[in-house]
């Protein structure tokens, strides 16, 4: 007896949904143009939260800090690199460029595959958010802050992020130290972007018990990480570690009392890293041959962390620099490139096997950035950049644009996030 | 089940499929499905199935056979199994997958969408319309625009087969 499908029918809608979300992101792109049920299907909510919910390898993008080393005239493309394929070199930076975002001075993320470009710095600052896979770029509106012509800012720092109580609404937050310059008081501002809103709101000034006058800065970057809707930056308040939390639904900051990590551990040798949907630091010792991790087992002002795991590393990857995690075993290292003694090159190393691998990817420069891309994300972004052919033409998009482009998620996050070394950092402490 | 099994005789059940064709198979290998258990579970012992052909159904039922005997030493086997299952027309994977979501089987659903997902991914929008039999709708123009929003994915080869 003739089956249906040999007779021409098609799947139910329910089962080609089945299917898509196991793509890779670039198929899932291309057969946007399948047909107008497709393209609906794979730009619609249910279909973005279904596709990050399959948890996916992350990647690794690696991109130019601008402030890094201006003397070297080698510039970092923007390349992304998986496990499994050579590196990618795509024409990110041009996507980049034609936006106005050619010179970045950072960016962070990702979030659901998506990251917040940085250009400028302190009052000069532009602010953009972009999906390296749709390469979509979407510009956010200027913030205002009026800041009392007596205070200089003294660090800017910035998280990103999904509201978990508003559904499909991101929000950056951007956090400001500024210092009075006739009394040297130090005071904190902050203003939140909203994606439902395509505004800013500020937050100012902030509540004094979370800064005081004592300020310490630091311009190393010690990690930031998303999860759950809140983010989280690691803070050195002289020889303890704690972090600062900001809640991008109640819009609040919050202080995370840090572990106990032995004084004579170098606290400048601590990262913050999300592993496997926890909040964890990477803490070393001064050449960089042993590792411990903490996990944060109960957030709080006291903070109860447990220590997970110390691992040793091989000769050849001390003192390098940890860049993110494929996974909670498998860490991945920029390390000086053993064959020319100059540059650096990037290596994973798999802490229970000992095993390192070279991740094909070499650069001259002294410095580079990476980022760890998780989730990628076949969404167009925002829809009006998609000019969708006359209108109504492609039925359920109306409902598509109305209910919103920005799906919503709570956790399902890859293994992983951290930064290394880029992102402006700021260390301060906070008075109880 | 087994706190209702009172003889150490195996419990059977009939399948019949849309065809009209009937099969007995054990019950412990019927309720790896879902649809199946429920039925089992308020009594039945005869279970239509009138959205699955005979031909899914005897497949499914190799297949449920096969994992209801899973074991730790018979791993490789199972895997070679399931690697022959699968290695079929799109049609036919198109015909078992839609049998074993009505069969509530997420392990062979799991495994026959990965498959589909991994045999198109490659390949050219036009190959797939036809693979799943679908007619374009768009105009030439919305579809020129579709590709130049979406431009970076259609860099490269495509797969044109339809196998």
């Amino acid at each position: 007896m003739a089956t249906s499908f040999e007779d021409g029918c098609r799947l139910t809608e329910d089962l080609e949904r089945e299917i898509l979300v196991r793509l890779p992101v670039e198929s899932s792109l291309r057969f946007k143009c399948v047909c107008k049920s497709w393209y609906t299907l794979i730009n619609s909510p249910r279909f973005i939260r279904e596709y990050l919910g399959n948890k996916r390898r992350p990647q690794l993008l690696i991109y130019d800090e601008c402030n890094a080393d201006e003397d070297e005239d080698d510039p970092v493309p923007i390349t992304i690199i998986s496990e499994d394929k050579t590196p990618l070199v795509a024409k990110f930076d041009h996507d980049l460029q034609t936006q106005g975002f050619g010179d970045l001075s950072t960016l962070i993320g990702s979030v659901d595959g998506l990251f917040l470009l940085q250009k400028g710095y302190v009052d000069d600052v532009s602010l953009a958010l972009w999906n390296p896979a749709t390469r979509e770029v979407r510009p956010l509106p200027a913030v205002k802050f009026v800041l009392h012509p007596i205070f200089v800012q003294y660090r800017g720092i910035f998280g990103f992020g999904l509201d978990p109580f508003t559904s499909n609404n991101y929000k950056v937050v951007w956090f400001r130290i500024v210092q009075n310059i006739d009394d040297e008081g130090i005071r904190a501002y902050a203003a939140v972007y909203s994606c439902s809103t395509d505004s800013w709101r500020t937050l100012q000034p902030i509540d004094n018990k979370i800064i005081n006058s004592k300020v310490d800065f630091y311009r190393e970057d010690f990690g930031d990480a998303y999860l759950n809707g809140a983010y989280y930056w690691l803070l050195k308040k002289g020889l303890k570690l704690s972090v600062l939390s900001f809640d991008f639904g109640s819009e609040v900051f919050g202080e995370i009392g840090g572990p106990n990590i032995a004084s004579s551990s170098y606290l400048d040798l601590t990262s913050l890293i999300l592993l496997d949907d926890s909040i964890a630091m990477l803490n070393s010792n001064a050449d960089r041959s042993v590792y411990d991790i903490w996990v944060l087992i109960q957030p709080g002002a006291a903070g109860v962390w447990n220590k997970l795991l110390t691992f040793k590393c091989s000769y050849h990857i001390s003192y390098s620099c940890l860049c993110g995690l494929w996974d909670s075993s498998t860490f991945i290292f920029l390390t000086v490139d053993q064959e020319t003694g100059r540059g650096f090159q990037l290596v994973s190393y798999d802490v229970r096997t000992q095993e390192t691998r070279h991740l094909g990817y070499r650069h001259q420069r002294r410095r580079i950035a990476c980022k760890m891309v998780i989730n990628e994300s076949p969404s167009d972004f925002f829809m009006d950049s998609v000019s969708v052919p006359n209108g109504t033409a492609i039925q359920g998009l109306t409902e598509l644009v109305l209910s919103g482009v920005y799906f919503y998620r709570l956790s399902c996050f890859g293994p992983l996030i951290i930064a290394s070394p880029s992102i402006l950092a700021v260390v301060y402490s906070i008075k109880k | 089940m087994a706190s209702t099994t009172e003889t150490k005789q195996k419990k059977m059940l009939i399948l019949k499929s849309a065809d009209n064709d009937e099969f007995e198979i054990e019950e412990s290998v019927g309720v790896q499905s879902e649809t199946i258990k429920n039925l089992v579970e308020d009594g039945f012992t005869f279970v239509p199935l009138p959205n699955v052909y005979t031909k899914a159904l005897i497949k499914i039922i190799d297949y449920l056979k096969k994992h209801a005997n899973k074991t730790d030493s018979n791993d490789e086997e199972i895997k070679t199994f399931d690697k022959d299952f699968v290695n079929t027309t799109f049609d036919d994977l198109f015909e078992l997958v839609s049998a074993a979501n009505y069969l509530h089987i997420s392990c062979l659903m799991n495994m026959l969408c990965q498959t589909i997902a991994d045999r198109i991914k490659d390949k050219s929008p036009e190959a797939v319309r036809k693979i799943f039999h679908i007619n374009c709708d768009y105009t030439p123009e919305e579809e020129a625009k579709i590709r130049k929003a979406n431009a970076q994915a259609f860099e490269g080869q495509f797969d044109e087969s339809l196998d």
